[in-house]
């Protein structure tokens, strides 16, 4: 490691040798010849300079990658870091999906039931009082815990809680990092996906590698990953393998939440009978019978169709509808989009009822704003969730960096196509020959 | 990029000086020397280039979404003092290191050349350097050497202050951000980068003007301008003009095909607004996975471009009968018209080059036709310049010429024009 003064010294003498051995060129090359050599004079004056000037700016970058100044700056990341993660979870709630439930003031919080998994250790007893309860969850798996749930269960917005008690609770020795697992690209190691991802522009954008890199290895985090389900299939056991040899190596107080679709989870369990290194695995159920006629009762108030649903459960049609809507996201859904209960009831599937639930929503949400042409809005949206698919491609023929994040620099190679370059080049050769000549 | 650049300069301004060099030798000589000149300049002005481009502008070589630099326009008390600040280290850092690197390398370049050039060229004197009133001949090098150093130091500076003033002044405007988190949205990334370029550019046309206004008479007419225009684009592009520039192409790519809106920025912002959207980094996601696939699943094929094929289709016929028309009624004309010639072959050729002369006319019209259409009217109705060429109205155009061509290629003639 190269000292401070050592640093300031080997400029000084660069400098210091260029001016004299100018001087001793001059005298040299005059008592050699008759009168002074200006041509080797010049050269090593210039040679001189730019070695001095390279010197320094090596010892700048260098002295910017000094571990006291990652240190200093990792200090500085953290509480921009923790700005980030609130504005994209908690802070972002009432936003999300569950919004428009809260007009109803119903409690609708799902239940939790255990995932039995022979390979998880034997997590701490849970009292069925707080069986609702996460951050109780959480704490009885020992901070290592799995949690499973059908699309649309609240296991992101489970996550969002998490994250909102342990920024609450343990803000100052550790952040709650919210990571989207989409992002994850087959790393030759976890901790390399972390620092890519928070350096990436769909996750942090950290901008010095060697920064994030030493946030990651502090160990001055939580870790909340959310979905598992959305790694491709074939990259799930080299995500699990990952994962668990980063997890051994953390400290027990740094906690590990995972979320992962249930059917998603199973297929991996079927397929690789060990990995994710978790301590217990917890599963969002969907909305109980009381829990779904309160809702109901309540949006029956502003609408009495809503009553059917209430007082048809007998019908077929009834339960298939009762059925979709206790899913929470599907519930919010049908509120949001204003959906007709006698719609539902029209529908001979329960795929059809979910379909229809989503086409309500975004048929609202499109043809109640003036900007853009419903049939034009739907056409750009789909366009843009099938480049999320991998179903499209960028007119530059690339597909989307991430599976869930669309970002439109993603449209565009980070270099110009050596097409463009040539044209540039080609510009330039013109540019400067009409200067030049 | 120095080498580039080094080759490029040495290119355009070593051959002249080669050529000027072997001046009264072969043309193989002349080639030769031309060749050699060119590489060694071009290889000395490549050095030249990739260090100091290298050295003092290497921590701007940033990719446009990573780009740190924000335009700041002084307006505080506080900011103007950091504009004058940062500003006095910019035009200091191109004046010291620009200058002085770039002059003492010159400076050595030149008088080692006009050494060489002393040396060999002979009894002829050498007009462009005088030494007390007197042109510089064989048996005065070292005058040479000197006078050499002596110019291209002060090439060298002049350059570097300059370079400086608008290094010192961009400098002074782009300042780069200390935070370690540059969140933004797509829309800010945008508009940063094209900021930063378009101050490149600016400052590289600035100047140029500058070195255009104070050269002497002896510079070409332009040079100054030209120099500063390249080297203007050749930064602005290295600092967000290439995102910029690819980004346009996309989007209009994708408009055009009607994946997404001309202002793809303000509908993901839209989408934000309507809820559909949440903001993820510098992306967006959509709310729930949910309504990602059935956003996919209820996709159908784009009908557009199936209905702009369709569409000009006709127009596209229309005008190919045109063109054929153009060129049976010319070949026509030379062979039963009135010619100088009187064998079917010679008549046959003038006609073919009538048709050919009359093709290039009405094939440079209607670009310039299509082209101002486009511009002023069909760009704002969402038009494509496919669609604005192959249209019903530019047939007529088209048609019209095409009877103008004929026309005054019969009248003319007869009325003795």
């Amino acid at each position: 490691m190269v000292g401070k003064n050592t640093r300031r010294v080997i400029p000084l003498v660069s400098a210091t040798l260029t001016i004299l051995g100018s001087v001793i060129a001059f005298k040299l090359t005059q008592s050699l010849s008759g009168s002074p050599n200006l041509p080797i004079v010049g050269a090593w004056m210039a040679v001189g300079i730019i070695v001095t000037y390279m010197l320094s700016r090596v010892q700048a970058r260098s002295q910017e990658e000094s571990p006291e100044a990652i240190k200093e700056r990792v200090s500085q990341l953290e509480p921009e870091l923790r700005k980030q993660v609130q504005a994209r979870s908690y802070g972002a709630r009432r936003q999300l999906i569950e919004a428009p439930l809260r007009e109803l003031d119903r409690d609708i919080t799902p239940r939790l039931g255990w995932v039995r998994d022979p390979r998880l250790i034997e997590p701490e007893p849970l009292s069925e009082k707080v069986a609702d309860d996460i951050v109780v969850a959480f704490e009885s798996s020992k901070r290592r815990m799995l949690l499973v749930g059908e699309p649309g269960s609240g296991k992101t917005i489970a996550a969002y809680s998490l994250i909102e008690y342990l920024d609450n609770t343990e803000g100052e020795e550790r952040i709650p990092l919210l990571v989207n697992l989409s992002a994850w690209e087959a790393q030759n190691t976890f901790e390399t996906f972390l620092v890519d991802y928070v350096c990436s522009s769909v996750g942090y954008e950290v901008h010095e590698r060697a920064v994030a890199s030493a946030f990651i290895g502090s160990g001055r985090y939580s870790l909340i990953l959310d979905g598992l389900d959305e790694i491709p299939l074939r990259l799930r056991q080299l995500f699990s393998e990952g994962l668990d040899a980063f997890v051994r190596g953390l400290p027990a107080e740094v906690g590990v939440v995972v979320t992962c679709r249930t059917q998603e989870y199973e297929e991996m369990l079927a397929a690789h009978s060990t990995g994710l290194g978790l301590v217990q695995a917890v599963e969002i159920l969907p909305l109980t019978r009381a829990q779904l006629d309160s809702a109901l009762a309540e949006l029956a108030k502003l609408d009495e169709d809503w009553e059917a649903l209430l007082s048809q459960r007998h019908l077929e049609a009834s339960q298939r509808a009762r059925h979709v809507l206790s899913n929470p996201l599907f519930l919010n859904l049908a509120v949001a989009g204003r959906l007709h209960p006698g719609e539902l009831l029209e529908c001979e599937e329960e795929q059809k009822v979910r379909d229809l639930v989503l086409d309500s929503y975004l048929d609202r949400t499109i043809t109640e704003q003036r900007q853009y042409a419903p049939v034009d809005a739907r056409r750009y949206l789909s366009w843009i969730a099938r480049f999320l698919n991998g179903d499209e491609v960028s007119p530059f023929s690339l597909k989307t960096s991430d599976y869930t994040v669309f970002d439109l620099a993603d449209l565009t190679p980070p270099d110009p196509p050596r097409r463009y370059g040539l044209l540039g080049g080609w510009l330039w050769g013109w540019a400067s020959d009409w200067a030049w000549v | 990029m120095g080498l580039g650049i080094g080759l490029g300069l040495g290119l355009g301004a070593g051959l002249p000086f080669g050529r000027g060099f072997a001046q009264g030798a072969g043309l193989g000589s002349a080639l030769v020397s031309g060749l050699v000149f060119a590489l060694a300049t071009g290889l000395l002005f490549a050095l030249v280039y990739g260090l100091v481009f290298g050295l003092v502008w290497g921590p701007f070589k940033r990719s446009a979404v990573s780009s740190r630099l924000t335009f700041v326009w002084p307006s505080t008390r506080r900011q103007l003092v950091d504009f004058l600040r940062r500003a006095v280290r910019g035009l200091g850092l191109g004046l010291l290191v620009v200058g002085l690197i770039f002059g003492s390398i010159m400076g050595l370049a030149f008088g080692l050349l006009t050494y060489a050039y002393v040396n060999v060229e002979g009894e002829r004197p050498i007009p462009w350097f005088e030494v007390q009133g007197e042109a510089l001949s064989l048996g005065q090098p070292i005058q040479g050497l000197g006078l050499g150093l002596l110019v291209g130091l002060i090439f060298g500076l002049i350059l570097g202050l300059v370079f400086g003033l608008f290094f010192g002044l961009a400098s002074g405007l782009l300042e780069s951000r200390s935070v370690l988190i540059t969140s933004r949205t797509p829309k800010e990334t945008y508009s940063r980068s094209r900021i930063a370029a378009l101050t490149w550019l600016a400052s590289g046309l600035g100047g140029g003007l500058v070195v255009e206004l104070g050269s002497g008479k002896d510079w070409r007419m332009g040079a100054g301008l030209g120099l500063g225009l390249g080297l203007g684009v050749l930064f602005a592009l290295r600092n967000g003009g290439w995102f910029v520039l690819l980004q346009k192409v996309a989007h209009r790519r994708l408009a055009r095909a009607g994946n997404l809106p001309p202002r793809p920025y303000d509908f993901l912002e839209w989408g934000i607004d309507m809820q559909i959207f949440r903001r993820v980094g510098g992306g967006v996601r959509f709310r729930h996975n949910l309504i990602q696939q059935q956003l996919a699943k209820l996709h159908q094929p784009q009908p557009r471009e199936v209905e702009v094929l369709s569409e000009t289709r006709g127009p596209k016929l229309a005008l190919a009968g045109v063109f054929l028309a153009l060129i049976v009624l010319d070949i026509a004309q030379g062979l039963w018209g009135e010619t100088p010639y009187s064998k079917f072959g010679s008549r046959l050729a003038v006609g073919i080059g009538m048709a050919l002369h009359d093709l290039f006319r009405l094939a440079l019209i209607m670009p310039v036709v299509s082209g101002m259409d486009y511009l002023f009217v069909m760009r704002r109705q969402g038009v494509s310049f496919r669609e604005a060429v192959f249209s019903w109205p530019m047939v007529a155009v088209a048609g019209v010429v095409t009877l103008l061509l004929l026309f005054t290629g019969l009248i003319l003639p007869a009325l003795g024009g």
